[in-house]
């Protein structure tokens, strides 16, 4: 049976190498390379992933407004879903739906096929989350990993 | 990873994206407020990687996306993950795995190693 958007704990989906706080991209083609940059999987598949994401992108941007992204893609090279969290506190033009500079970041990457099916699941939840003005002013504020994790475990789980 | 093969698996993973985009979950992710629109532009990149792909590997990934709808499969544990059958001794012992087009025996479809990048 496939999990509803509830039972899935986005949590554990991040290490801690995938949490960064202060992005120093300042367009949009470069934070895709530097949060693709965080995913632990070899250069290779990074550059496979990259290309993905960007072909993703130009499908339309994954920028939903009120200054948060969640760039997603499946690809052959990962071995099970990934996410990565990044934060630019001065903002990054993504071409989002509202033209309003980004500060959030979610990289979702997953395989093509999981054994849950979580990829959609995960996306909705995030999403969800981060239509919540609360959460989005505590991701701005949170400043170590732990306190993320913490966050994350508190609003995404 | 060969060159080749890694244009393999990134037509792969555009045409899923396409795939997904284009069907029901296009509404899906449009939902959650995305924005799904300029598909031209992602089909430019496409054309872009067939030219760069050998003509008989694009064949063959041809004739396998239109019996699966897919031409990748990863391999762990010497398993081939698109038919879950083991793989020969002979594929399987073979050192640098990704460094070579490999399809599996028994599916066709395209060998990725994820236990090489472990």
């Amino acid at each position: 049976m496939q999990p509803s958007k509830r039972d899935v704990r986005i949590s554990q989906y991040f290490s801690r190498n995938s949490i960064q706080f202060s992005l120093r991209s300042k367009t949009k083609k470069h934070v895709l390379s530097e949060l693709v940059s965080l995913l632990p999987v070899e250069a290779t598949s990074k550059n496979v992933i990259l290309e993905i994401l960007r072909g993703r992108e130009e499908l339309g941007s994954t920028g939903i407004g009120k200054g948060v992204a969640i760039p997603h893609c499946r690809s052959a090279v990962l071995p099970e879903l990934m996410l990565v969290f990044g934060r630019s506190k001065r903002g990054i033009d993504f071409g989002a739906v509202d033209d309003n500079p980004v500060h959030l970041f979610f990289l979702i990457a997953s395989p093509p096929i999981e054994v849950f099916n979580l990829y959609h699941p995960v996306l909705g939840r995030i999403v969800e989350v981060v239509r919540d003005k609360r959460t989005r002013d505590r991701l701005m504020e949170v400043e170590d990993a732990q306190g993320f994790l913490k966050l994350t475990e508190e609003v995404l789980a | 990873m060969n060159k080749q093969l890694e244009l393999i698996i990134l037509l792969n993973d555009l045409e899923l994206t396409l795939k997904e985009l284009t069907e029901d979950e296009s509404k899906m992710e449009e939902k959650m407020g995305f924005k799904v629109t300029k598909k031209q532009q992602i089909e430019d990149t496409r054309k872009e990687i067939v030219k760069q792909l050998d003509d008989n590997l694009y064949g063959a990934f041809q004739r396998v996306w239109k019996r699966y709808g897919k031409a990748v499969a990863s391999v762990r544990s010497g398993i081939c993950y698109g038919c879950f059958e083991s793989l020969p001794i002979q594929v399987v012992s073979r050192k640098g795995k990704n460094e070579e087009v490999a399809s599996c025996p028994h599916c066709g479809k395209f060998l990725y190693w994820l236990d090489d990048i472990a």
